[in-house]
């Protein structure tokens, strides 16, 4: 009994240390909480304001060929994120020993980026920054701030690569690339005779595109039903039929189509005629089709919005104005892939381009 | 000795002692009874906190993808940015979001210029974790707001 009184009484007062050290634990463990749970979720916040900032770097360096406008109108997307994401957060300059904005050459094959601000090879921008966080209650810890790093890579490349259901079915010649750069980038084709460049008709596929499989193919973009067509790469072959179509200008519907931007096929011809009606090779020196039925190769690909169709009494073209550099975050479906194909130096300028953060 | 006030007060102090003896039996009770609203509201409190955390998450998210989209898309709308920006899957009551964009749709915008999508969010707590503090008279109800701003990467207007 007295054993039992003695230890009764050394109890008293246990509760007061044990609260004091469950507080201690308690207040530490929501210190962790609320300033670990606050370093990620700005962590998120930097990265997105940094992935805004490459992408705008890489924008510019698509259409501008100076590597300190490229590199201040980076910084210029990342202050303004930054400043409506942080509180009080003072602007970066260029030198900051914190930040590092780099032009380079991004490989595909490789993943890896390497900094070369020579602007004729240069096809990416990457970002790095480091912020240091106050923390919150972590001070109790002696933790005063968290730092962190953030970084990303944008790069441009030709794309090379346009997915299912993406690619107008009407192929654009080689040749209507070079015409199209003294023609304010207009390109205008025609069904049937005329002093235009021919049109062709494709559905990607091996077999004679006939007027209603043509038909089925303009139906899924004029209307969302038809046949969607496959993907395509640089590289692939498919049938094409020329401007003896005609019929598939009677199918296309100019209220609809007038004003659209799509993805054109840039093809050369790679002969082999059905019909054998030229026989042997019907490749021209510029690289057109002569024959109404012909195999061909893609080259790379061209976003261009349709300006006219025109169908009456035998007039029959459709005018298309290409849209230089057209990336793909804009249409979809461009991607990198091969790489272009057999076109030229200037008119590579006109290709559609694959523009997006890589890493 | 002791004079009768002093007796007195020795057995009125032993009969308290008595007495609040047999009262400390229901203190646990009536201690639980005074934490128990208080450790509710930090409990509210956590949950509440942690659903404005991720309101501050998916605004962030919802305003970048927006902006992204509106940079890159000719003559943006305000539904189809809306729509773009996934928000009916991530906010949970949809018209308490507000997307404010700059320029406003239809206006012109040139190649380069920033398009700015600020997305807020009128939270109302489930149940206001101050109310249950006694004689607080906090009213919590938090916006929820954050900015993204891209570079125009097509012409509208």
């Amino acid at each position: 009994m007295k054993k039992q009184n003695k230890n009764l009484r050394n109890n008293k007062g246990i509760a007061l240390p044990l609260f004091a050290l469950m507080l201690t634990a308690s207040l530490g463990l929501g210190a962790m909480v609320i300033d670990v749970s606050q370093g990620y979720a700005l962590k998120t916040r930097i990265q997105n304001a940094i992935d805004s900032s490459v992408l705008a770097g890489i924008s510019q360096l698509n259409t501008n060929s100076n590597v300190s406008t490229v590199k201040n109108t980076a910084l210029t997307y990342l202050n303004n994120n930054l400043t409506s994401t942080i509180p009080s957060f003072q602007s970066l300059a260029l030198d900051n020993s914190n930040l590092a904005i780099q032009v380079g050459v991004y490989s595909s094959t490789t993943m890896t980026f390497t900094q070369n601000e020579q602007v004729s090879v240069a096809n990416a921008i990457r970002v790095s920054y480091t912020y240091n966080a106050n923390t919150f209650l972590a001070p109790i810890f002696m933790i005063n701030n968290i730092q962190i790093t953030n970084h990303s890579i944008a790069a441009k490349q030709i794309a090379g690569y346009i997915g299912p259901g993406t690619g107008f079915p009407l192929a654009l010649y080689r040749s209507a690339l070079t015409s199209a750069l003294s023609n304010s980038n207009r390109v205008n084709l025609y069904s049937g005779g005329g002093s235009m460049d021919n049109s062709f008709w494709t559905n990607f596929t091996s077999s004679n595109p006939s007027t209603t499989d043509i038909k089925n193919v303009t139906d899924y973009f004029q209307y969302g039903t038809g046949t969607k067509p496959p993907a395509v790469t640089v590289n692939d072959s498919f049938r094409i039929n020329d401007g003896g179509m005609g019929g598939v200008f009677m199918n296309l519907e100019p209220s609809i189509l007038d004003g659209m931007t799509y993805l054109f096929p840039v093809i050369t011809c790679t002969g082999g005629d059905e019909e054998g009606q030229h026989g042997g090779d019907h490749e021209h020196e510029d690289g057109e089709c002569t024959s109404s039925s012909s195999s061909a190769m893609a080259e790379g690909f061209v976003a261009g919005t349709i300006d006219d169709i025109v169908d009456s009494m035998g007039d029959k073209h459709i005018s298309i104005t290409i849209v230089p550099k057209q990336i793909d975050n804009t249409y979809g479906g461009v991607g990198v892939g091969p790489g272009v194909g057999n076109i030229g130096t200037n008119e590579k300028a006109l290709l559609a381009n694959s523009c997006s953060p890589v890493e | 000795m002791y004079n009768l006030d002093e007796l007195n007060i020795l057995v009125m102090g032993f009969m308290l002692k008595k007495r609040y003896s047999r009262i400390d039996k229901g203190s646990v009770t009536a201690e639980a009874a005074l934490v128990f609203p208080l450790l509710l509201a930090v409990l509210l409190f956590i949950i509440e906190f942690g659903l404005v955390l991720y309101l501050s998450n998916s605004m962030n998210q919802i305003a970048r993808t927006a902006a992204r989209y509106a940079s890159v898309t000719a003559n943006y709308t305000q539904s189809g940015t809306l729509t773009a920006s996934g928000a009916s899957s991530i906010v949970p009551d949809i018209s308490k979001l507000t997307l404010t964009i700059s320029p406003t749709p239809g206006s012109m915008v040139s190649v380069g210029a920033s398009v700015t999508v600020t997305a807020q969010y009128n939270y109302t707590p489930i149940v206001n974790p101050f109310a249950l503090i006694p004689q607080s008279m906090v009213s919590w109800a938090p916006v929820v707001r954050s900015t993204s701003v891209a570079r125009a990467e097509v012409a509208s207007g």
